[in-house]
């Protein structure tokens, strides 16, 4: 029985054992029950597991429908289907963006009809290329691929388009990249041939290069074996590098080849021979590169020679180089420069090094010479080196600059260097003799000064009493013999004074003035001083003046005169008939320049132009018979030429044998003033006022301590109509002159006791009008030192031993008499009658006379200063002489010249102007007073 | 092993079998018990069984369903009373933190302390019963294992509410209360513990995946509802909700390669859309439904039982089936039990007690680690040498 019935019937039975028939069908009933809802819910589960997964199916079909159309959507190809008529089904958006249209425009149309398939490709392949037409007329290169589809019993064609025209671009880039290689290996200037392995090393590759270099086109080289080419032996040489090439499977170096072309050219090759592998590790191919090294090689052969040239000539000539790198200061140096520094070669050096060597006297010298150069100058110099071995050499360097960096500072330097210690030896010994010999010269030249000082003093005697003689009352005999005695002693005087210029101009003593001289004056004393000579030979004297003098010029006046003398007496001498004319010709040189040429033109016997050269040589005269016949010393024209060039000037001779000489110098010299004036020498007049004019009588104090001295001047000025006193030594003049009553003192600079300088020192330190006395310093120094410390101490005037008795006379006249009235007063002058009536009241008219004489003398001095400062711009000296003129011109009744002095005092603008119209104020008025004061008498 | 069951029937206790000696029964050493629900609300039943043994451990709680000898009964209290001769043995018990919702590693935790109170020098198994419907059995039994060891044998069940699933009663050496897991431990070289476990139950449908989850509450399969899903295949069914979804306990694969276990509904939540299941419903892990025949039903019993014998005439038998199997099969379930007495020995009826449950304890048969199973037929043997 059924397990469960039999369970039913258990739990039916009532306890007593009996079964009760309601609780079995409950039981039997609630069982069925249960099986129905089970199989009920076994249904219920069914269905709902198959609807379930029926919609689960349906979700997984739409992803997947969904997924393959983002594939669709995705896909840069274009995707078609297509019925089995060729229409399109549908496209996805790349192939619609490929036709050029919208999807729905595509769709139902025939693909083949828009497609132009390429040539040999059919329609119907599996694979095939073509050109999308679009509507545009553009053409768009694909790659389709198809395949056939059976869903059901229709079929479906897909194809697959893929646009190509990148890759085809991108292929038509490599074309043109490929053939753009192939250009440059044809333009490259080295030769490449390839030959291929598999093929027996055939040439595949023979560039334009290579058929330069080898003389054989890329046709004939083309497809062939080396041996069919040359049979040079190149061709061997490379089929064994290729060899080795191919075995090692690494490139194949061969320097310096020679190879004779078909053409004959000899070329010098380096190679490379390289193996191409492919792609499973075997040589494809070798490629040969050829450099053609033939320029390089020689140009090296040429550089090589020069080296060793250039090495053997440092050696030789012990000339070294370097190159210096200014930054590091490292240097590079030659094998020479090496042996000169005493440096091993191969050692690094640097300019450190250098400087380490070189002498510390001369330290200074080359850190000079190294500052120009960093400055880019090119550098010369001589140096001493102590080198480490304690050898000192003399080395002259030369440097220069050889690079600059971008900032135009130096970058490196190349430098010479040669041992000039022979040569250095050598001038050292020269130098030394050289010294030597000046020095011996210069003791000549001062022992030939001092003897010519020492002869001129007794030559004052000898010249000064001969005057004297010859002034008192001789016989004709006696006269004759004593104008010889004169004759032969101002000839001896010439001599020396010669000597003396020759002595002062080789001992560098010879000193050119500068002062203020007029050079109208100067002719007119030239002239007088040849005139007598000139008279006597019966010649034509004359002067002739270009352009306008200048009234006053800034220069040795004294010297121009030594030589235009010099030049006008050689005339005379050498013409003995005919003219000599003196030529003064003055231009502008700027306002306050003049340049000036003196000629001396003569008729006499000429110079032939090859003795020309020698006249201005020292002791030369045309030929020595000139000398005998002509006397003198012939250092005439030596003395001018070295004057001439000593005060900046040019001298020069233009001469014709037998028809005369024009004997030229030039001089530029300054102006001092540009007050114009008339040359009052320009005709046969003299500057020298006529006797009838001099001031007879003047008291003179004379102080010389040489006793024929003293006779010589108390004769010229006795003579001369004057009062002469005399003492010996400075400090009498001095307490004389203290004491007063004299018009001028004659004092001799070199004196016991006091000498000249010393007293005129005093002199004018009295103060009153003993300080204003004129005083004419005479000395046998003739230096321009002198003069100049003369005229410092305050003398007027300055005479040089021996005392030329016209030069005395004029100095004389010229301090104590009064000059033309000047011009440039329009009006009279402007007298205070009061004061000078009270003076002429007070003094007398002799007294006053005397005064008015002294007055005009410190008038005129300090007028001269006045002037000067003026000139110069010194208001401090102006002021200081305006001062004195002011109260001397006031003290004597001059009351415009007191003004107009007080205006110059206080510094007035027109300084120049207010001096001439001082000057002119000055000369007007005491003109007046003198008259008065003779009137009065 | 000398032995004694009653059954308690419309308010009588009564005896089955051969009754056993009075100075033997004053012996018993272990009292097993299981009530249907409301039996043991009032403790009276229990003091009624302290009084009859009251040297022994009363071990017991309310089920789905008691079994006693080949009936499967309602409404009635079922005992088995023990006397073991040289068994140790040693009883705990844990109250949950929480009296619901407890997580899984509150679970844990309490089957950690419940197995700490435990003397652990000997023991060679451990019998769980544990609160049936706020417990997650499977975090509990790894608990218990951390603490006792792999070779210690485990086997027991959730308690059970009829088809209820609302309240349960546990109870060890007092009165069964709500909340409550209790354990009985085996002790000694004598002791001899056999068991299995089978269900018989086969997958069907499509294969989905557990999208959102929290522990083992399920919320979401595929991205929709679980609840609503379930609802769907219950159809008219639905309304008798939660017990009903035991007639599609869920199959759940982890990862490649790994065991497939089976999971049974405790509860549902309307509001949340959510089911409480009695273990572990991981997120990522793969799921089918699963239903069975009555014949695999009662085949996978018998085959637990061959698996759980022990080839003597003596054994105790412990039968745990799952109240679903009890649902589905209706008044043919004591055909299952039947097929398991059979198998475990012609005597065994005599010695046989048992329950439906809410989940059932064993030793799996893929690693030997115990682990909580749906379900399932679970057999646990019990004697001595």
């Amino acid at each position: 029985m059924h397990r469960l019935l039999q369970r039913q019937l258990a739990k039916a039975r009532r306890p007593d054992g009996s079964l009760d028939p309601d609780v079995l069908v409950s039981l039997v009933g609630r069982a069925y029950e249960e099986h129905d809802e089970q199989r009920a819910f076994e249904a219920h589960t069914h269905q709902v597991m198959a609807l379930e997964l029926e919609e689960l199916n349906q979700s997984l079909a739409a992803e997947a429908q969904a997924r393959v159309e983002q594939i669709l959507r995705g896909m840069r190809d274009g995707v078609l289907v297509c019925d089995d008529t060729g229409a399109i089904v549908s496209l996805n958006a790349a192939a619609a963006d490929l036709f050029g249209l919208p999807e729905s425009a595509l769709q139902g149309t025939r693909f083949g009809d828009r497609l132009e398939v390429d040539a040999e490709q059919r329609l119907g392949d599996a694979a095939f290329a073509a050109r999308i037409v679009r509507p545009n007329g553009t053409r768009i290169p694909v790659e389709v691929t198809t395949s056939e589809t059976r869903i059901g019993t229709s079929l479906s064609r897909i194809a697959i388009a893929r646009d190509v025209s990148e890759r085809r671009s991108q292929e038509a880039a490599l074309r043109e990249s490929r053939a753009f290689l192939s250009s440059i290996i044809d333009n490259i200037p080295i030769g490449i041939v390839t030959k291929s392995v598999a093929s027996g090393m055939r040439v595949v590759q023979w560039n334009l290069a290579s058929a330069r270099m080898y003389d054989i086109t890329q046709d004939e080289a083309m497809g062939r074996v080396g041996s069919e080419l040359s049979n040079h032996e190149l061709v061997n040489v490379a089929a064994i590098h290729e060899a080795k090439a191919m075995e090692c499977r690494q490139p194949v170096f061969a320097f310096g080849e020679r190879f004779t072309t078909r053409g004959g050219r000899d070329l010098i090759l380096d190679l490379q021979f390289i193996p191409l592998l492919d792609e499973l590790g075997g040589v494809s191919h070798i490629v040969s590169i050829a450099d053609d090294v033939t320029q390089r090689v020689n140009a090296e052969r040429r550089l090589q020679h020069q080296q060793i040239m250039l090495q053997a000539a440092q050696s030789i000539a012990k000339l070294g180089s370097g190159l210096i790198d200014v930054r590091t200061r490292d240097a590079v140096l030659s094998d020479e420069m090496h042996d000169l520094l005493d440096v091993p070669g191969g050692t690094k050096t640097t300019l450190d090094d250098y400087l380490d060597v070189v002498h510390p006297d001369d330290m200074a010298a080359v850190q000079a010479a190294l500052a120009e150069l960093g400055q880019g100058k090119p550098i010369s110099l001589e140096h001493r080196l102590r080198l480490s071995s304690g050898v000192v050499r003399y080395v002259a360097v030369h440097a220069i600059v050889s690079e600059y960096d971008a900032e135009r500072r130096p970058r490196t330097l190349i430098t010479t260097l040669q041992d000039v210690t022979r040569q250095r030896m050598d001038q050292n010994a020269l130098l030394q003799a050289k010294d030597q010999a000046e020095a011996a010269n210069r003791a000549k030249s001062a022992f030939l000064a001092t003897m010519s000082h020492e002869i001129r003093t007794p030559m004052n005697g000898v010249l000064g009493m001969t005057s004297l003689l010859l002034d008192s009352a001789l016989d004709p005999k006696q006269k004759r013999y004593a104008d010889l005695i004169k004759f032969s002693a101002e000839n001896l005087l010439v001599i020396i004074n010669d000597v003396l210029d020759v002595s002062k101009i080789e001992a560098g003593r010879m000193e050119i003035g500068e002062a203020e001289f007029n050079l109208a004056e100067l002719c007119d004393g030239v002239l007088e001083r040849v005139r007598p000579r000139a008279d006597a030979k019966g010649l034509a004297l004359a002067l002739e003046v270009v352009g306008a003098l200048p009234p006053a010029l800034q220069g040795d006046g004294p010297r121009i005169r030594q030589v235009l003398v010099n030049l006008a007496g050689n005339a005379v001498k050498f013409t003995e008939k005919g003219s000599v004319t003196i030529q003064v010709a003055a231009t502008d040189e700027g306002p306050h320049r003049r340049h000036l040429r003196f000629a001396v033109k003569d008729t006499g016997i000429g110079i032939a132009p090859g003795a020309q050269e020698r006249l201005f040589q020292e002791f030369m005269q045309v030929d020595d018979s000139a000398t005998r016949r002509f006397g003198g010393t012939g250092l005439g024209l030596a003395i001018s030429k070295k004057l001439v060039e000593l005060m900046g000037g040019e001298i020069g001779v233009e001469s014709e044998p037998e028809k005369g000489s024009t004997f030229w110098f030039t001089l530029n010299l300054a102006v001092l003033t540009a007050r114009p004036q008339t040359l009052r020498a320009s005709r046969h007049g003299c500057t020298v006022a006529p006797a009838s004019q001099a001031r007879l009588g003047a008291r003179i104090l004379v102080a010389e301590d040489n006793a024929v001295n003293q006779l010589v001047v108390e004769g010229y000025l006795t003579e001369a109509g004057h009062q002469v006193t005399l003492v010996a030594d400075g400090y009498e003049a001095l307490e004389r002159v203290r004491q007063g009553a004299f018009d001028l003192l004659v004092i001799d600079m070199q004196m016991p006791v006091m000498d000249g300088l010393e007293a005129t020192r005093a002199i004018r330190a009295l103060g009153g009008v003993a300080a204003n006395l004129p005083i004419v310093m005479l000395t046998a120094n003739a230096m321009d030192s002198d003069r100049r410390r003369g005229m410092e101490a305050g003398v007027d005037d300055y005479l040089a031993k021996p005392i030329d008795r016209q030069a005395l006379i004029e100095a004389v006249q010229r301090l104590t008499l009064h000059t033309d009235l000047p011009s440039l007063l329009t009006r009279p002058p402007e007298i205070n009658d009061g004061q000078f009536g009270d003076l002429l009241h007070t003094l007398g008219p002799a007294r006053l006379g005397v005064l008015l004489g002294k007055a005009k003398l410190s008038l005129d001095a300090q007028l001269l200063e006045v002037e000067s400062g003026a000139s110069c711009g010194d208001q401090a000296r102006v002021a200081r002489a305006a001062h004195t003129l002011r109260g001397a011109a006031g003290s004597i009744g001059l009351a415009a010249a007191s003004r107009l002095a007080h205006a110059l005092e206080d510094g007035a603008e027109n300084a120049r102007d207010l001096v001439e119209r001082l000057r002119a104020e000055v000369h007007a008025g005491l003109a007046v007073l003198e008259q008065r004061v003779q009137v009065a008498s | 092993m000398h032995c004694e069951q009653r059954v308690w029937s419309a308010g009588v206790w009564q005896s089955r079998g051969q009754p056993s000696e009075p100075a033997a029964l004053a012996a018993a050493s272990l009292v097993l018990y299981f009530g249907a629900p409301g039996t043991l609300d009032d403790g009276a039943r229990f003091a009624e069984l302290a009084a009859r043994y009251p040297g022994a451990h009363l071990v017991g709680c309310s089920t789905g369903g008691e079994i006693l000898g080949r009936e499967v009964l309602d409404d009635s209290v079922v005992a088995l009373a023990m006397q073991f001769a040289g068994t140790p043995l040693a009883t705990s018990r844990v109250r949950l933190e929480r009296a619901c919702g407890t997580t899984a590693d509150e679970s844990r935790r309490a089957g950690s302390k419940l197995a700490a109170a435990l003397p652990r020098e000997g023991m060679r198994g451990v019998f769980l019963l544990s609160d049936g419907t706020h417990v997650n059995g499977s975090a509990l039994v790894r608990g218990v294992r951390e603490v006792v060891g792999d070779h210690v044998v485990i086997t027991g069940g959730l308690a059970g509410d009829g088809s209820d699933f609302k309240q349960t009663w546990v109870g060890v050496d007092g009165p069964p209360e709500r909340g409550c897991v209790a354990a009985v431990a085996f002790y000694g070289e004598r002791i001899r513990i056999g068991h299995g476990s089978a269900g018989g139950w086969d997958s069907f449908g499509p294969e989905r995946r557990i999208t959102r989850s929290e522990g083992n509450v399920l919320f979401e399969l595929d991205g929709s509802p679980a609840l609503a899903l379930y609802k769907r295949y219950l159809g008219p069914r639905a309304s008798s909700l939660p017990g009903s979804a035991l007639l599609f306990p869920l199959r759940i694969q982890r990862g490649p390669g790994e065991r497939p276990v089976v999971r049974t509904v405790l509860a549902v939540d309307d509001a949340a859309q959510s089911m409480t299941f009695a273990g572990d419903v991981p997120e990522g892990a793969r799921a089918w439904f699963m239903r069975a025949s009555h014949d695999a039903l009662v085949e996978g019993a018998e085959a637990a039982a061959r698996s759980a014998r022990t080839a003597s005439d003596s054994e105790i038998t412990i039968l745990v089936s799952c109240i679903g199997r009890k649902l589905l099969m209706g008044q043919r379930v004591a055909d299952e039990i039947e097929c398991a007495i059979d198998a475990v020995g012609p005597t065994a009826a005599d010695r046989t007690i048992g329950f439906y449950s809410y989940g059932e304890i064993c030793p799996s048969e893929h690693d030997g680690a115990a682990d909580l199973h749906n379900q399932t037929m679970t057999v646990t043997t019990l004697d001595e040498a």
